[in-house]
């Protein structure tokens, strides 16, 4: 079912309007997926590289939401809170998946970038897999700010309120993450 | 590779794909688990309290505001009149208003009060006779203003031997 939506009013405020209506929280709802549902998934694929998990976190990030949308307050974008929250499943799930393999989560992240080359929703060529398994390898922090930036290309002043973090941090972990990245590739044969 | 590598666009575009209709399906694949997960839908309390939170400050103030206007207006109608200041008030009564206030009541004053007036001198009009009296005046009534020498004369001729032994 598509929910039309009326190009005069902000999105977000159209969205809360109807969430809060009573009435209208489905619909309401069914509005605030449509309109996030790619960001957010992109943003957990690349966290979590398989489209299977990444349905998977869509999905409890969502179910997050939906418990708690009344919640929001509005004291920040509401596409910052949704970014929190997908950020904090996309990487609660990868811990959980590190738990249940026990093994430590670089490790796990190798792995999973290691069977995207058979994965069939994976299209990218050998240098866009060496790229993958290279940002596989960066730090938790570093792999989110240069996804965020490199791929997304979010302002660092967005990031910051995402990431709870100054903006002075984030040029610093890009920074290095850029530097392992490369050297990481040319190091590959 | 060499460093270029990050900078080239064509390494930004997107490797990954997604099944076909894969976000046209999601909403209903959300409400399904949402469903089979046995999650109620959230109240709509945020709003509601919020409005509730603004009624339940707002009711105090309002209460404490009449409360405050209800013991002024209390207070203003039942204190008790300004004692005046006898010499003040002396001093601001001219003799002409002394004299035109005599005048103005000059029906209720006794005999005594009336030949007292009457030994004063010429009889200044009162300050503000141009004001409109306090009463329509109808024509052919005597005016208390209008208490002239004549009429006093004949107030006096009035009275009986009796009333004018005991006055002098």
């Amino acid at each position: 079912m598509q929910v039309r939506i009326s190009p005069k009013t902000d999105i977000d405020e159209q969205i809360l309007e109807l969430l809060r209506s009573g009435p209208g929280f489905e619909r309401g709802f069914r509005l605030l997926m449509q309109h996030y549902r790619e960001r957010l998934y992109w943003h957990i694929r690349r966290l979590v590289l398989l489209h299977e998990d990444a349905d998977d976190v869509l999905q409890n990030t969502f179910i997050k939401v939906y418990k708690g949308i009344l919640q929001f307050e509005g004291k920040s974008k509401l596409y910052t809170w949704l970014y929190r929250i997908a950020t904090n499943e996309a990487l609660t799930y990868l811990q959980s998946k590190a738990r249940h393999t026990a093994t430590p989560l670089e490790e796990v992240c190798l792995v999973l970038s290691s069977t995207l080359k058979a994965d069939q929703w994976f299209d990218g060529d050998e240098a866009q897999w060496q790229l993958q398994n290279a940002i596989a390898r960066l730090p938790e922090k570093q792999k989110l700010v240069f996804n965020m930036r490199y791929y997304e290309e979010m302002p660092y002043e967005e990031m910051a309120r995402v990431l709870d973090t100054s903006v002075g941090a984030l040029k610093a972990s890009f920074h290095h993450a850029v530097k392992k990245i490369e050297t990481q590739l040319m190091s590959e044969p | 590779m060499n460093n270029d590598f990050l900078s080239t666009e064509r390494q930004k575009k997107n490797p990954f794909q997604t099944p076909e209709g894969y976000f046209e399906g999601l909403e209903d694949a959300v409400f399904e688990k949402i469903k089979a997960q046995g999650i109620q839908r959230p109240a709509t309390i945020t709003s509601v309290k919020k409005a509730g939170d603004k009624r339940r400050w707002l009711y105090p103030g309002l209460m404490a505001a009449a409360s405050v206007s209800l013991i002024v207006a209390v207070w203003l109608l039942l204190r008790p009149a300004p004692v005046a200041n006898y010499a003040a008030t002396q001093a601001d009564i001219s003799a002409e208003d002394l004299h035109a206030c005599l005048l103005d009541n000059a029906a209720e004053l006794d005999m005594d009060q009336l030949a007292v007036l009457y030994d004063q001198a010429e009889p200044v009009s009162p300050p503000g006779a141009s004001f409109p009296a306090p009463h329509d005046s109808v024509p052919g009534e005597p005016s208390e203003k209008s208490l002239k020498t004549d009429d006093i004369q004949l107030l006096i001729n009035d009275l009986s031997e009796e009333e004018l032994e005991e006055i002098l």
